[in-house]
């Protein structure tokens, strides 16, 4: 330390000495182990404890994820601490500490979790494209020894075959909890009423008829302002799908038809459905920039009253798009009336929108320390008294039963606050069966003494139901889209690839008027469907029906079981 | 001076383009004031652009008491101030060493700290760090690791190198010793970038949000955005038609409350903004060296 001012020599060596002591302690010092402690401990009955009566057996500790929509009322506590964690850790077989997943940011939060090996026992996730990752990655545990073994999920099973079916993996192992939503009223065709009647119009019922009611729509001034501000029809968001389904070629996974029990990539049908749109798009019928729209321009049409023919979703819900969009429109337009129609029949047939009855919601693990007690949890959420509970509240507290049978709230604000939010509590409920589901009608749901709700309602039993929830009228697919295989990596990297390309063909052909015809677009796409390696797609597919065409919950199965 | 015709042209243009500029950018945060105070029907309808339609403050109501938004709040508060307060302290005593050439090993750690600049070690890493520390669930994790960014630090060493050498001398020859040279020579005359860097700060960790949402796993301890972004994600729903849980329908959040909620997490920012501005004006060397 020749070249260095001799004060600062000594503080040198002082920091210098410093330093070498806090290495030397740090070293010695025992590593805190601060993990988030979530695996669970073994069951404590195991250990011999013989002062506790034999009967009682200590609850193990799990724990479980929740989803986290930031819904919960500040006086409730949080997602992870409320008073409904509470009730089920005071009335189920174990201590469950849950660990909150935010709603829309599942996979990062999920993908940090297992990879530092801290991610919770129970896993609930309804993306199957996310449990699918973590599959393929081998961190689920099967669940056959567990249910085999257990009491209320194994009942639910064998009463709800279809769960059974499609829980399997290729392996022949299950995998995946599931739970029974039913039938779903979820989209709809919705044409403006009042305007048919003014124009001395029928509903359409084929595509001709479609075409004609949307010119007429546009053309005539149905809403008699004097002037020509109103569209026909709209391809944007549900407009474009519904008029897929009618040919038979929306919801099909690749484009793949069962033809005589054979899988066979189709194109007349696809054909058909751009022809008709069009169509419609050379008629003037559709807002021309419908390809930037998703969605929100053509409901503000609806409900400003510009669009006669509407594909409306999420029919059943009253806080949802349905029974709000029908509130906003009627308040606009007070002499608005609509009508559910079923989907225009074609030469291929009368077909409605997908719906899916069973949802798979929850997977177990690996590193699960203690499934017996994850499995004694399962059967806990499957008990109906308990589903009633997480759906309706505490028995006398928030409701009393009624006479048919049903639950009656006692003070619905008060439910509301209270009960309102758990719903990712109960993601297991069986709200497609049983009381759950007599009591989930439309005529439970909705207030009969409210004229805009009786009407809503009346509407929906009346029109939507024999619509779009018939058996005459199945939904596209050999299965429910959720229900398709997925495809190797290689391959689905090619059909995503496909897919856009193919649209974006398709979508050239709508706009592009007489310079690129329907004929060219489908030539262009059979071109691009074999450079991308459709083949290679087509050839998977039809090797996966040979192999597994038994295995399969079949759309006529679905109608049969749920569609009484 | 009078300025000629063509420079009064050009400054006439300049304002319009900017006038026209800053209005583009402030409409969608009046549109979104307008729209949390406007009722559901019309903000369904569109009708609702500058103007709220159907003035009512029941989204407000709602948040505050049917969410958990003030206490999200207090926790983005704490975040801030606590961790602006430590970064400020931390990168000022880490730029004035850097930037005193008597200080020995000054190239080296300088070299060290640029080379941080260069790359990250990616989130999974990241996050196996901050567990084996044992940071998982404190706040700890948020403040520790972006403790002193290393490009601001630089922009304050930068400043401090740029303060006129007389000034230290004529200090030193009083007899003034390191720390009150940092504190009453060189802090008062750096407000600008004082100023600046907090502003930096606040706004860095206002925003914390994928550090939030994974390392923190008390939905207690939540901050704004997180819970903000799970009220407003649920937009998404009009686009996933058939993949979503039955739940999801009967907790779509109403528009009006995630506008509400995006105001709230946008205003305190806002305020702070024009108080911090005045410093960033404020000239450094006003009347300090004579000559």
């Amino acid at each position: 330390m020749n070249g260095i001012k001799a004060g600062y020599r000594t503080k040198i060596r002082i920091v210098l000495a410093l330093v070498l002591v806090l290495l030397i302690m740090n070293g010695c010092s025992n590593r805190k182990d601060n993990t988030v402690s979530d695996t669970a401990s073994p069951d404590a009955s195991t250990s011999g404890e013989s002062t506790k009566p034999a009967t009682t057996k200590p609850k193990s500790k799990i724990s479980v994820s929740v989803y986290d929509r930031g819904n919960v009322p500040a006086a409730e506590g949080t997602i992870d601490d409320n008073r409904w964690s509470k009730w089920i850790n005071a009335n189920g077989p174990a201590n469950v500490e849950f660990v909150p997943i935010p709603r829309w940011e599942s996979l990062p939060k999920l993908n940090t979790l297992f990879a530092s090996g801290s991610a919770p026992d129970l896993i609930f996730e309804i993306d199957a494209k996310i449990k699918n990752q973590f599959l393929a990655q081998k961190q689920f545990m099967p669940i056959d020894d567990m249910v085999s073994k257990s009491v209320e999920y194994k009942k639910f099973l064998e009463q709800n075959p279809g769960v059974k079916k499609l829980a399997m993996n290729e392996d022949g192992n299950m995998y995946y909890f599931g739970r029974v939503v039913g039938p779903r009223l979820n989209v709809g065709l919705v044409i403006r009423e009042d305007w048919l009647e003014k124009l001395g119009l029928e509903s359409p019922t084929t595509p001709e008829e479609l075409l004609a009611v949307a010119k007429a729509f546009t053309e005539r001034d149905p809403d008699g302002n004097g002037k020509k501000d109103t569209f026909g029809y709209h391809l944007s968001f549900i407009g474009g799908g519904v008029i897929d389904r009618m040919y038979n070629s929306g919801e099909i996974p690749d484009g793949m038809l069962l033809n005589n029990g054979e899988i066979v990539r189709q194109w007349d049908n696809s054909k058909a459905a751009l022809q008709l749109k069009k169509e419609l798009f050379d008629a003037g019928t559709v807002d021309k920039d419908f390809l930037t729209d998703k969605g929100e321009k053509a409901l503000q049409d609806f409900v400003n009253g510009k669009l006669g023919i509407y594909g409306i979703n999420n029919i059943s819900s009253i806080n949802g798009a349905g029974y709000k969009n029908f509130e906003t429109l009627r308040k606009n337009n007070p002499n608005a009336k609509i009508k559910f129609i079923p989907f225009p029949t074609t030469e291929y047939g009368s077909y409605s929108w997908g719906w899916e009855p069973i949802q798979l919601v929850a997977a177990v693990n690996a590193k699960a320390k203690n499934p017996q007690a994850v499995m004694d949890y399962m059967d806990f959420l499957t008990k109906d008294s308990t589903q009633l509970s997480l759906t309706y509240g505490i028995e006398n507290e928030h409701w009393k039963m009624g006479e048919d049978g049903c639950p009656k709230q006692i003070d619905p604000a008060k439910s509301k606050v209270e009960v309102d939010y758990n719903g990712d509590f109960r993601m297991q409920a069986n709200i497609g069966i049983g009381l759950l589901d007599k009591c989930a009608q439309p005529e439970k749901v909705y207030d009969a003494k409210d004229p805009l709700q009786k009407e809503y309602m009346d509407l929906q039993l009346q029109q939507a139901k024999p619509a779009y929830l018939n058996p005459e009228r199945p939904f596209n697919g050999f299965t429910a889209s959720g229900y398709n295989p997925a495809l190797p990596q290689d391959l689905s990297a090619y059909s995503a690839q496909l897919t856009q390309s193919i649209s974006d063909i398709f979508n050239k052909a709508i706009v592009s008027g007489a310079s690129y015809s329907v004929d060219q677009a489908i030539n262009d796409a059979k071109t691009a469907w074999s450079k991308g390696n459709g083949d290679k797609i087509e050839a998977w597919y039809k090797d996966w029906y040979a192999k597994n065409k038994d295995k399969i919950y079949t759309t006529a199965e679905i109608y049969k079981e749920y569609v009484k | 001076m009078k300025t000629s015709k063509g420079e009064r042209v050009f400054f006439a243009v300049n304002y319009v383009f900017l006038a026209l500029f800053g209005i583009s950018a402030l409409v969608p945060l009046i549109n979104i004031l307008a729209v949390s105070l406007s009722d559901s029907s019309a903000i369904i309808s569109g009708k609702v652009s500058i103007w709220p339609i159907g003035w009512n403050i029941e989204a407000y109501r709602q948040l505050i008491e049917g969410t958990r938004i003030i206490h999200a709040l207090k926790n983005s508060i704490i975040i801030t101030v606590v961790g602006v307060a430590l970064s400020m302290l931390f990168t000022i005593l880490a730029a004035y060493p850097l930037s005193r050439n008597t200080f020995y090993g000054r190239r080296f750690f300088t070299l060290a700290i640029v080379f941080t600049m260069l790359f990250g070690g990616g989130l999974i890493p990241s996050f196996l760090v901050i567990k084996e520390l044992g940071l998982i669930n404190s706040y700890a994790a948020i403040w520790l690791p972006s403790l002193v960014s290393a490009f601001n630090m630089m922009i304050m060493r930068t400043f401090f190198l740029n303060i006129p050498s007389e000034l230290e001398d004529a200090a030193r020859m009083d007899g003034c010793g390191e720390y009150r040279m940092l504190l009453q020579i060189f802090l008062p005359l750096s407000l600008p970038v004082l100023a600046t860097l907090t502003l930096f700060y606040s706004v860095g960790y206002w925003n914390q949000f994928l550090s939030v949402l994974l390392y923190i796993n008390d939905a207690k301890k939540y901050n704004l955005t997180v819970l903000v972004q799970n009220m407003v994600a649920s937009q998404q729903l009009l686009q996933q038609i058939n993949t979503f849980q039955a739940e999801d329908s009967v907790s779509m959040t109403p528009e009006a409350i995630k506008a509400g909620a995006v105001v709230i997490l946008l205003l305190p920012l806002m305020i702070v903004y024009p108080f911090l501005q005045k410093y960033f004006v404020k000239g450094a060397l006003v009347g300090a060296v004579k000559g």
